[in-house]
């Protein structure tokens, strides 16, 4: 499909002229109109773009330019002009334009750039609605997050009721139980999907920086600020943001993002004006919240603050036959993305799939898929081809020969590690008593 | 030619001649209106319309590098009464009306 070009201009000599002269590009489809009116008469045919003389007979260019953008706000309009006067031009390019080329020799050169510059934006504009619309494809949470076990249904319940609304949202769960997934599929379910979805790592910024990186700042405000720089909040003004590892805050940012979220207004640093946001806040650790509110680690007001909609992310080996639904749907995108036939699993490697603790969770899961998939013959995957590498899975634990009580040691000190040392939990987990943990902790035969 | 060039034009039709001579016959029938009402409007002291009509023809004039009377052409396009008089505007006119009738003379003898 060609390029719809109208040209609005009413001497015909030079009219014809510049039909012809852009024609010469066959990706232009041209067509020439002598007013304004007939231009508006044929506005049905939804040109990409109008190229309107400024004086025209029946109506001035702005005026047509308006009444071109009444019918169809995305058509792109190119005004020609005689005036020579800067202030007009900056007038209409402020009035919607998208150049305004002055009439003179040279006229038909820069309306052809003009143009292919304006073919170029269409074509990132259409770009980036195809990602738009892929990632919400990417994110559609139902195709996405993959299970059928009691565990993955009730997050998907309350993933549901995240949706809906624009509570704050705390996601909690180990490593590799796909945190970061879930915060994206909120987000580009929600009714802001079409508004910035911003990450941030706190694990992964120097303490240093992370002021700077959260509420930017402003020029001159320390040593090598050269620039102003906008901080991660404000670029989720009407969107999400998702702070990562919330836990490793320090405490003296801690009350300064309370500020920002209870106040819901921000200054840069060195800046002195307030900035009014309005964002969803998604927060994620692997850590238990109320523990390091417990050991002073983390402030109370603020836990309540984020907290919102709590999200437990339940870690892989309580998935039950998650761990078969997802190691098929893993071998799938491998097939895909390889350009494979269909990969299939013997019972052996199944059992064995099921048999390990997965300390990684989905993300290891993936990489035994993935490097099962290279090492399998007739893309059948037996035992064989399960390699088990993370640390602490049960091959391990079984290498060295131990006593009953150096087992259960190590049990109990893997589950303390597991739950955050949160004791309460371990004790009921293993159905044991807290003052057994209490006592290893203390004679230091478990060490935090 | 002696009053305007047609090289410009001929590069531009890239050797559609048929277009060429379309684009001559534009001219020589749109130009002489336009020019009448530049006169018209003249006699009204309807300063407005000659310069919409002088910006409309401006292009096909520069075009044809009718170069003796694009200086005229470009002070009636943009008519600034503080700098010209009515005499002054009278002369340009008349300049242009005997230049463009001598040019549709000689293009009407290239191609009748």
């Amino acid at each position: 499909m060609g390029l719809r070009t109208f040209i609005v201009e009413d001497d015909p000599f030079y009219g014809e002229l510049l039909k012809h002269y852009l024609s010469l590009n066959k990706e232009f489809d041209v067509s020439l109109f002598k007013n304004g009116r007939d231009c508006l008469n044929n506005m049905y045919k939804k040109p990409h773009i109008v190229s309107v003389d400024f004086g025209l007979p029946d109506m001035r260019g702005d005026v047509l330019m308006k009444k071109i953008k009444d019918i169809n706000p995305y058509t792109h309009v190119i005004i020609i002009s005689g005036q020579e006067e800067i202030a007009v031009a900056v007038e209409l390019l402020k009035s919607g334009a998208d150049d305004y080329i002055e009439k003179g020799n040279n006229t038909k050169e820069l309306l052809w750039n003009s143009i292919l510059k304006i073919q170029e934006k269409i074509e990132l504009i259409k770009e980036i609605e195809e990602l738009k619309e892929q990632i919400n494809i990417k994110y559609d949470f139902e195709k996405n997050i993959i299970g059928r076990s009691a565990a993955i249904r009730k997050t998907f319940t309350l993933i549901e009721k995240a949706i809906k609304t624009s509570i704050n949202v705390s996601i909690t769960g180990e490593t590799g139980t796909g945190k970061e997934l879930v915060a994206k599929a909120i987000h580009y379910s929600s009714s802001s999907k079409n508004s910035p979805f911003v990450a941030v790592d706190m694990a992964a910024i120097p303490s240093e920086l992370m002021e700077s990186e959260l509420f930017g700042h402003e020029k001159g405000a320390f040593t090598g600020a050269v620039t102003t720089n906008i901080g991660k909040f404000e670029r989720a003004h009407c969107g999400t943001l998702f702070l990562d590892e919330i836990a490793e805050l320090d405490l003296n940012l801690q009350s300064k993002i309370l500020r920002a979220l209870q106040e819901k207004e921000i200054y840069r640093v060195g800046g002195t004006k307030a900035i009014k946001l309005n964002f969803r806040l998604i927060t994620a650790t692997h850590k238990n919240l109320m523990n390091e509110v417990q050991e002073k680690r983390f402030r109370e007001d603020l836990y309540y603050r984020v907290i919102g909609l709590p999200i437990v992310m339940p870690p892989l080996r309580d998935r039950d036959n998650d761990i078969l639904v997802l190691a098929k749907h893993f071998t799938e995108v491998f097939s895909k993305e390889n350009s494979l036939q269909n990969f299939t699993f013997s019972t052996d490697a199944k059992d064995k799939l099921m048999q390990h603790a997965y300390p990684g969770n989905v993300r290891e899961l993936k990489a035994i898929v993935d490097l099962a998939c290279v090492m399998c013959t007739d893309f059948l995957i037996t035992a064989s081809d399960i390699t088990f590498s993370s640390t602490g899975n049960s091959d391990d634990f079984w290498e060295n020969e131990r006593t009953i009580k150096e087992y259960n040691t190590e049990i109990i000190r893997r589950f303390l590690n597991r739950y955050n040392f949160d004791v309460i939990s371990v004790a009921n987990k293993l159905d044991i008593g807290k003052s057994t943990i209490y006592n290893l902790l203390k004679n230091g035969e478990i060490k935090k | 030619m002696e009053l305007c060039d047609l090289t410009y034009i001929k590069h531009l039709s890239n050797g559609d001649n048929e277009f060429l001579i379309s684009l001559i016959d534009i001219f020589v029938k749109h130009t002489p209106d336009a020019l009448e009402e530049i006169k018209l409007s003249y006699a009204k002291k309807d300063y407005e319309t000659i310069r919409r009509v002088a910006h409309r023809i401006k292009l096909s004039i520069y075009s044809l590098k009718i170069n003796t009377i694009s200086n005229e052409i470009k002070a009636l396009s943009l008519l600034d009464k503080e700098k010209l008089t009515d005499y002054d505007i009278k002369c340009a006119i008349t300049k242009i009306d005997i230049t463009i009738s001598k040019v549709i003379q000689e293009l009407k003898e290239l191609h009748p």
